[in-house]
């Protein structure tokens, strides 16, 4: 048996033995142990350091509060940092290394600091690193950094799963203690959907510290029972290892289980941590008291810790902190404490009370010496409590113990309730803050609630699930509340607080992670910084990743000690999510990777694929950029040969990931003819049009075809970037602007698949799949017209152009796409045909000075692009219309598209770069323009770019400097026309057959 | 010339999950794709809703989908649905086919409310989304109609485009469950 196990007692499975390692050296414990309890059980009490003096720490606490004996668990990709020890459930071959500490624990040269701490008061960085200022983030902050930190994190990919689950109940209980399970099963039996979240793997909270009997039996089985009952019942599910971590809008409450963190080795089938957002529609917050430590000379040498966790370490774990304890309260729990930890055989040498008389004689332990009216000046040791300094009335004694148990009264754990920036409410009754009221759908219960005994907190539970079952509309059925054996009696008003034990000789701490002690709050007072929120943020105190759960309201009532007041009205610092650390894993759940977010497959994808095409991800379709081919040294080589194939011959493009929207109705002509700025009323039926639609602001939405398939039948189609915007845009027209329009419409963009076949010899190519006749008199351009395939498949056939060749967009339904593309290609191979990808498409439009959204950013007008003709002025109303004519948008000196081919024809021109006056300074203050869009043109031999200039249709032959700064490029280039090829659209049309 | 006879007389139809690997066992939770449904969608023209929802009342298949719209599916592939409704509801409503535009899936299982609790924000208790109860709901930032058509049994209607994403998604949220996956017909 190991040096601090107790011979019996405890819920651990001494059966199951389980090896492990702390800083390399080989430990054991039992299946049921912490690796905290473990190592106390080893007599390990040394665990960390702390963050800024490296200080010795021990362990503190039994629970998720623990400030100090934080560890690195794992090693590798598993490797997991600033893990609480008291949190980490024991497992065989698990590995744990201290934190913060350089070469080893025990000999830590960065204990230094400690040694300087003259120099190192709080706020001390803000005064001696003021200059010179360029060094604090070269210099000053990566030493910082160094010198004072927690454990590193891998930055090796993390081989495991996370994933986020809702849940929802009538009632979420947070906490599994006395209270919380007892409303857990009143509400249960009543029926209602319950969910039971407890941070700790194992639920009954405190009910397995206690020793005392309910109903006849130890506690910790009738928590067993109890939990045995909720399992069975089908509408109550528990959530043991899951920490609700915050209370957010509309009763939603975040927790994030630990589902596979106790394994060795994680199953791939589950995830090793998941976040549940739980929509309540009532919530109890059961999570119980959080005991206030004693702030007193030497309070932090390992060894020293809170008196509640003492006993859980022997009722719960069967392991005694110390062979001599000695127990520090002021108190009456800590009186109770130490009779317990007697019980559990823990020998107390002495309890020393601060007060100097008790409101309850709790029988002490035979031998143990009782010091009422006696502080604590010091502790004694080095790297482990070796004993006490103590002053009665003068008189001060040293006593020989080798762990300290400090009692100094019990914090409700209200921070859940005051997420949403409700205040804990400090009670002169109970010497504690309490939760405020934040309404009836989230309530606080037992010792949460601010109750002080288990009856109280038992029958609390059963209480205030009751009501919520009643305000639910159903009825509860009688629970009826065990009997405790030698309940204690309820104490009425909790005694003063000690916040500082007088005459302390060496640092008394307040913030054991972040090194914050008595005299730094007292220097964040003498320097001004005395609100409790200034004195946060002035000593760093409650700031570390415990936030303060041990520090916050000490240093609220210390400060109001040194100002003469009342903890109420210094306040406490605000609560916030998350109660404890959440690792980025969890939170990014199944978002990582290629996985963050979903991609979309056109229905051409796998002909790409087949073709080989290299994809570009634009927005969330992955389409296919170029179809590189064997001898193709770079991109542009297969883009160049694309281009220049079109020109020459044909080729096919997918555009299926255009949006498509039908509308449907009698108003459905006058619909769009409010919706786009240039005429739509008159559009014949198989005609299709080019449209442009504007903000209300009177600048360029989006653009698109109109075609008119029947009388009351219309497809449009949008930029596949904004197809959900455009439909936004419509559902808002018919629902808000125009709610007496007849007008239906549905997006089918899903629906077909769209191929646009470019190119002199698009018709012959064509024909050979299409059955209908594709000759210039029946299909003219601008034609949009149902057509049969061959073998009878029905499509749509466009005669619109995007390249300026003579062109075919045609849509089959989806499922066909891919053998009707390949069908095309097969006919289109005695012809020369290729695939060309979006960057082809891109250089065919520019060449043809057609605007794309790098053009129409939403700052432009139709006028600035080259469109002003398309504003119908004389129709009644058009959205857009009245705006599109304020002086701002009609200025004649606005940037206007142009064409730019460089005077020097090596030079690329890049999209982005500034345009200024021939001679001018390179400067924003110069500036005349920049460059919407660039490529290089095959067919003219030389880079060309679209380009928004000031006046720029004015200035066709003038020089302007093309002024790339981040590039650092400056050139010359010539002003010209946006439509570089093909300027009379004779290529639409072939009068010669191709 | 093009070499019409290496054309095929009729071009084939291709599910955007065809390619998928399948499970070798159906397990007790298990994942349906179906391989080519009739699906149609049915948005009543103004003031019609009363008439449209009343003739589509006395079918099976038929899902809400918003205010005055709804989608019918019928597993057959023959079943032409989209020329039947438009027939049958003349011009009460408009009718487009979607069976290009959409993928069918049908979750089963007794695990299939927990394996859903993993996407969608929705709670799905039988009290709260009963049968025949449906809508649109985003599953991993994907849109898709859900509805319950048994107690243990959940249809999934999802854009093409989000197919391969989205059963991706499902086989994660699965994957604690066993949940195989089999593409019917």
């Amino acid at each position: 048996m190991s040096a601090h196990r107790l011979l019996t007692g405890g819920l651990i499975d001494r059966g199951k033995p389980l090896s492990f390692t702390f800083d390399g050296r080989r430990h054991s414990g039992f299946a049921g142990d912490t690796l905290a309890s473990a190592l106390l059980a080893d007599g390990v009490s040394l665990m960390g350091r702390s963050f800024k003096y490296h200080r010795p720490r021990g362990v503190m606490t039994a629970g998720s509060a623990e400030p100090n004996a934080l560890v690195t668990v794992g090693g590798g990709t598993r490797r997991e940092p600033n893990l609480r020890a008291t949190m980490v459930e024991l497992h065989e071959t698990l590995t744990a290394v201290s934190q913060n500490r350089w070469p080893s624990l025990a000999t830590d040269f960065g204990a230094l600091n400690d040694r300087l701490s003259a120099l190192l008061s709080a706020g001390f960085y803000y005064k001696t690193f003021m200059w010179p200022s360029a060094f604090w983030e070269k210099l000053y902050e990566p030493l910082i950094r160094r010198a004072a930190g927690l454990g590193r994190a891998t930055l090796k990919r993390d081989p495991d799963a996370y994933e986020k689950a809702w849940a929802f109940c009538d009632l979420l209980v947070i906490g599994a203690g006395p209270a919380g399970l007892m409303a857990a099963l009143t509400a249960g039996r009543a029926g209602l959907r319950v969910i039971l979240a407890d941070e700790d793997f194992r639920l009954g909270g405190w009910l397995l510290s206690e020793t005392r009997l309910i109903d006849g039996r130890p506690a910790h089985d009738f928590a067993a029972i109890l939990v045995e009952e909720l399992a069975a019942l089908p509408n109550v599910t528990l959530l043991p290892r899951s920490t609700v971590f915050g209370w957010y809008d509309d009763n939603v409450f975040g927790a994030v289980e630990r589902v596979q963190k106790h394994l060795p080795i994680p199953s791939d089938k589950q995830p090793v941590e998941r976040i549940w957002r739980i929509v309540a529609k009532r919530a109890l917050m059961a999570t119980g008291a959080e005991e206030r430590p004693l702030v007193f000379g030497g309070n932090d040498r390992p060894g020293v810790m809170m008196a509640g966790a003492a006993l859980t370490y022997a009722a719960r774990y069967g392991v005694a902190v110390g062979k001599r304890v000695a127990v520090v309260t002021a108190s009456d729990s800590g009186r109770q404490t130490a009779a317990a930890l007697a019980r559990r055989g823990v020998e107390v040498v002495a309890l020393i009370d601060a007060r100097t008389a008790s409101a309850q004689a709790s029988p002490m332990p035979e031998g143990a010496r009782t010091l009422t009216g006696a502080h604590v000046v010091d502790t004694l040791g080095r790297l482990s409590v070796e004993g006490l300094v103590t002053v009665r009335a003068g008189f001060e004694e040293r006593l020989d113990c080798d762990a300290v148990a400090m009692a100094g009264g019990w914090n409700p754990r209200v921070h859940l309730a005051c997420q949403h920036g409700a205040k804990p409410v400090w009670s002169d009754v109970h010497q504690a803050f309490l939760p405020p009221d934040v309404g009836p759908d989230f309530q606080a219960a037992g010792a949460a609630a601010g109750l002080s005994t288990l009856a109280e907190a038992l029958g609390d539970g059963v209480r205030k699930a009751t009501a919520v079952v009643a305000d639910l509309g159903r009825s509860a059925p009688t629970v009826p509340l065990p009997e405790i054996d030698a309940e204690e009696a309820a104490s009425g008003a909790a005694a003063s607080p000690v916040w500082l034990m007088p005459g302390a000789r060496s640092k008394a701490f307040v913030d054991f992670q972040n090194d914050v002690h008595a005299g730094d709050l007292a220097l964040a007072l003498r320097e001004g910084f005395g609100h409790a929120e200034h004195a946060k943020r002035y000593t760093t105190n409650a700031m570390a990743t415990d936030q303060g759960k041990l520090s916050g309201v000490n240093a609220s009532g210390l400060l109001a000690a040194m100002k003469g007041l009342s903890p109420a009205e210094v306040g406490i610092t605000t609560y916030r999510p998350f109660y404890t650390p959440v690792s980025f894993g969890a939170l990014a759940g199944t978002a990582r990777d290629e996985e963050a977010v979903p991609h979309r497959l056109s229905p051409l994808d796998g002909w790409a694929k087949a073709q080989g095409a290299m994809f570009v991800e634009a927005g969330l379709w992955h389409r296919p950029a170029y179809f590189p081919r064997p001898g193709e040294k770079d991109w542009r080589a297969s883009v160049d040969r694309e281009v220049r194939t079109v020109r020459a011959a044909v080729g096919l493009c997918d555009v299926s990931t255009l949006g498509k929207i039908e509308l449907f109705g009698p108003d459905a002509a006058e619909f769009l003819n409010r919706l786009y700025c240039n005429p739509m009323l008159r559009l014949p039926v198989g005609k299709a049009r080019y449209g442009l639609m504007l903000r209300e602001d009177g600048m360029v939405f989006d653009d698109g075809t109109v075609s008119r398939l029947g009388h009351q039948h219309y497809l449009i189609t949008t930029t596949t970037a904004m197809a959900a915007k455009v439909m936004s845009h419509l559902e808002h027209a018919a629902q808000v602007l125009w709610p007496a329009l007849q007008v239906r419409f549905a997006s089918v963009s899903e629906q077909w698949a769209q191929m646009s076949l470019a190119g002199p010899k698009a018709r012959q190519v064509l024909q050979a799949v299409v059955e209908d006749d594709l000759s210039a008199e029946a299909v003219p351009p601008l034609a949009a017209q149902a057509v049969t395939l061959r073998g009878g498949l029905r499509g749509r056939l466009f005669r619109i152009s995007f390249s300026g060749e003579l062109a075919y967009e045609l849509a089959v339904p989806a499922g066909h796409g891919r053998a009707v593309a390949e069908a095309i290609m097969a006919a289109g191979r005695a012809h020369g045909i290729c695939p060309y990808g979006l960057e082809a498409l891109n250089v065919l439009r520019i060449e043809k000075g057609h605007v794309t959204h790098a053009e129409l950013d939403g700052r432009t007008t139709p006028d600035d692009v080259g469109l002003g003709h398309m504003l119908a002025r004389q129709k009644p109303d058009f959205i857009g219309k009245r705006l599109s004519e304020r002086y701002g948008l009609t200025a004649a000196d606005r940037g206007q598209l142009v064409g730019l081919v460089p005077v020097d024809r090596q030079r690329m021109i890049r999209a982005g770069a500034h345009l200024l006056r021939e001679g001018a300074k390179p400067s924003t203050l110069n500036d005349q323009g920049h460059v919407t869009s660039a490529c290089y043109s095959p067919t003219l031999g030389h880079p060309i770019a679209l380009a928004l200039l000031k006046s720029g249709r004015e200035r066709l032959g003038e020089r302007v400097l093309v002024w790339d700064r981040l590039h650092k490029e400056e050139f010359l280039a010539e002003v010209v026309s946006p439509v570089f090829v093909d300027p009379d659209n004779r290529k639409i049309e072939p009068k010669e057959p191709a | 010339m093009s070499d019409l006879s290496s054309l095929p007389v009729a071009f084939d139809w291709q599910h955007p999950l065809s390619a998928i690997l399948t499970s070798d066992v159906r397990a007790v939770d298990h994942l349906e794709i179906l391989a080519r449904p009739s699906i149609a969608r049915v948005i009543a023209a103004a003031g019609e809703s009363v008439a449209v929802a009343a003739i589509l009342g006395g079918m099976a298949g038929v899902r809400a989908a918003g205010p005055q719209e709804w989608i019918v599916l019928d597993d057959d592939p023959q079943a032409a649905l989209p020329a039947r409704l438009a027939e049958r509801l003349g011009s009460l409503a408009f009718v487009l086919d979607a069976g290009d535009g959409e993928v069918c899936l049908r979750l089963s299982g007794p695990h299939c409310r927990r394996i859903l609790a993993k996407g969608v924000g929705l709670d799905l208790h039988p009290d709260v989304f009963g049968l025949g109860d449906g809508g649109f709901v985003l599953c991993h930032a994907i849109r898709m109609h859900l509805s319950r058509t048994g107690d243990n049994l959940f249809e999934i209607l999802a854009p093409r485009s989000y197919a391969t994403s989205l059963l991706d998604a499902l086989k994660r949220m699965g994957r604690e469950f066993d949940l195989s996956v089999g593409l019917s017909g």
